[in-house]
């Protein structure tokens, strides 16, 4: 009898292994397949059938992204990707600190909250127009300022809305007890608050990086030749009628390193974040 | 020479009621003071306001003559070990201690010293590297007082400390801050709503009621001498008896008519003199002696039904019904008497206590 059920559970078992191995070629195939358009020459990417495996394997699409306007625009992306989310972080910790705390607080009300959260209900094309001409009337269109601003107006809602429940969550004696102990408010900050909200931090750090990295009408809109952001610098990879697909899979391929790593880094604080 | 002098707080917030309205206490130096009352009197708030966690509406407080009442609490000087005890979990058990002395900015010599003494005096030495998450409540407790006396303060405040650990451990606790304050002689304030805190381990008690200080004098001065029923009642385990009485003459006689009995009080007729005539009786339950027959020399005696006895380790509390009264008897050994018998109840007239029925002040 014993072994009639183990069997039983070995089928159920094997039946969840096959529908796993069918999802993941699902979500696999096509990161599979990006790469192995990437190390393929222009003519390889249209042939019919396709080949699975680049017949010359050759790095001339990531040698040209890296030799042109793509190096800049990874690098563009990369400091505005990482200067908005570390600014949008630090003083999203500050402002959900006055909302948790003082949430009858003269600015920290729970209409203000909501009214932080509205940026981010609407998309932010609805916003984009007078955005840009605010830029334009300063002459900040094309500038890093111009870019971080803005991303920083849609992102630190977003931090504010998800570290407000995490520092409600610290007991406030705590923090009280570090300043008995001589600490100042922001010695506290750092010493208690902060460390006991890492997973917080590194959800909403994720969270704003993804955004930001693939966010493409406001990169559009307000980046230049001087400052270029890789998604807004997709569209000049198709000429004419042909698509550069091999050009693209790198850039893509390239792009996904950056998420990646922040994935790796902060995976113990995400997937507790998603077990909460 | 006091060390704390609190003056005249009042903490209102804006539109609330008061939840202390004008509390005076002088604190001596080197003395245990416990802030005895019910919860929602005021303890945990005049507490942070001592240690300048919240600021008083009104009022000053004094550390040895020195005005502290806008000073920060970095700046105090006073430790305090929080009810929830509030160890900072993502440390270990030595860091939590260190923390106090990371902030004055102690030598790894100093600070190493200073853990040893403390942690090896609370029997935590062993726990140094364990983080708070592994610890039982009687070990974060002693975690935390190690925290707040690793400083050296002068002036230590315990919010409500034994309320969230288990009976056994309450016990033996008692005792330890009691040795503990002799042996290091800080000035402790010690707030708890267990009168039996009080009155282990208390110089001075102040008993709080609904933010006024209903009586701040000596423990036992306090529990022989109450200031008012709430003193009386909640200062003793099990409480004080009260009972609803007026004052009559009848035939040269001084009686208290309580309704289903009277009693003679001729004999206190000069104290009773000036008094309002709606009074209350109280009587603690250790001076009601009870018997089979009536006692002879006992100044009174009535007769009484047993409701039911309720045995405390090698203690019982009596509850009886006399009249439409329900009264608590202790009585210091095992009694197992039948529910429902009749016994006689017996005092001495020395043993009562009497207060005003509308000020419920004292008289006698």
């Amino acid at each position: 009898m014993n072994t009639t059920r183990r069997k039983t559970f070995g089928m159920g078992k094997m039946l969840a292994l096959v529908g796993l191995v069918i999802y993941t070629a699902f979500i696999a195939f096509p990161i599979y397949w990006t790469i192995n358009s990437s190390f393929k020459d222009i003519n390889h990417v249209y042939t019919v059938p396709p080949s699975f495996v680049p017949p010359k394997p050759t790095l001339s699409a990531y040698r040209w992204i890296l030799g042109g306007s793509g190096k800049n625009a990874l690098a563009g992306s990369l400091i505005v990707a990482l200067v908005t989310t570390t600014i949008a972080v630090i003083l999203g910790i500050f402002a959900s600190y006055a909302f948790s705390r003082y949430p009858k607080g003269k600015l920290s009300d729970s209409f203000n909250f909501f009214f932080l959260l509205t940026i981010r209900i609407f998309p932010p094309i609805a916003f984009l127009l007078p955005i840009f001409w605010l830029w334009k009337l300063l002459g900040l269109i094309d500038t890093y300022p111009a870019l971080i601003m803005t991303y920083l107006a849609f992102n630190i809602p977003l931090v504010v809305w998800i570290l407000r429940s995490f520092i409600d969550e610290v007991p406030r004696s705590l923090e009280e007890a570090s300043y008995l102990d001589g600490f100042s408010f922001l010695q506290t900050l750092r010493r208690t608050t902060v460390p006991l909200i890492g997973t917080g931090i590194a959800v909403a750090f994720a969270l704003c990086w993804v955004f930001i990295w693939n966010e493409f009408i406001i990169a559009y809109l307000l980046s230049g030749r001087h400052v270029l952001l890789y998604t807004a610098f997709l569209p000049s990879l198709r000429r004419g009628m042909r698509v550069m697909w091999n050009q693209i899979s790198a850039i893509s391929v390239l792009a996904a390193i950056p998420c990646i790593i922040i994935l790796i880094v902060f995976r113990k604080h995400l997937t507790r974040m998603y077990l909460k | 020479m006091p060390v704390i002098n609190i003056d005249g707080i009042v903490k209102q917030p804006d539109g609330g009621k008061r939840i202390l309205d004008n509390v005076t206490l002088k604190i001596e130096d080197r003395s245990f003071a416990c802030i005895l009352g019910p919860p929602g009197a005021g303890k945990t708030t005049l507490l942070r306001i001592i240690a300048g966690l919240e600021p008083p509406t009104e009022g000053t407080i004094y550390f040895d003559h020195q005005d502290v009442t806008d000073l920060s609490p970095q700046k105090r000087g006073v430790s305090m070990v929080f009810q929830d005890f509030a160890l900072y979990p993502h440390l270990t058990v030595y860091d939590n201690i260190a923390s106090p002395l990371k902030a004055v900015g102690s030598s790894k010599e100093e600070m190493n010293q200073r853990i040893k003494e403390v942690s090896e005096f609370l029997k935590i030495a062993d726990l140094l590297e364990r983080k708070p998450e592994q610890l039982s409540g009687g070990e974060m407790q002693r975690v935390a007082i190690a925290r707040a006396l690793a400083k050296g303060p002068r002036i230590c405040l315990f919010d409500e400390p034994l309320v969230n650990l288990d009976y056994k451990i309450r016990e033996g606790m008692r005792a330890e801050f009691k040795l503990m304050q002799e042996r290091l002689g800080q000035t402790i304030i010690y707030a708890t709503p267990d009168p039996v805190d009080a009155l282990a381990m208390a110089d001075k008690v102040a008993i709080l009621n609904n933010g006024k200080v209903e009586q701040y004098t000596g423990v036992d001065e306090a529990y022989n001498h109450p200031a008012t029923v709430f003193a009386g009642t909640y200062l003793g385990y099990p409480a004080m008896n009260v009972i609803k009485c007026s004052l009559v003459e009848r035939e040269e006689k001084l009686l208290l008519d309580a309704g289903s009995f009277t009693l003679d009080v001729t004999a206190l007729k000069d104290k009773l003199k000036s008094s309002a005539k709606e009074i209350v009786l109280g009587i603690r339950p250790e001076y009601l002696n009870i018997s089979e027959e009536p006692l002879e020399g006992m100044d009174a005696s009535f007769e009484a039904k047993i409701v039911v006895g309720e045995v405390i380790g090698s203690d019982t509390i009596v509850h009886l019904r006399l009249g439409e009264h329900l009264l608590k008897a202790f009585v210091p050994e095992i009694y197992r008497a039948r529910l429902g018998k009749t016994v006689w109840i017996s005092f001495d007239l020395s043993d009562i206590h009497i207060f005003d029925g509308l000020t419920s002040k004292i008289v006698i």
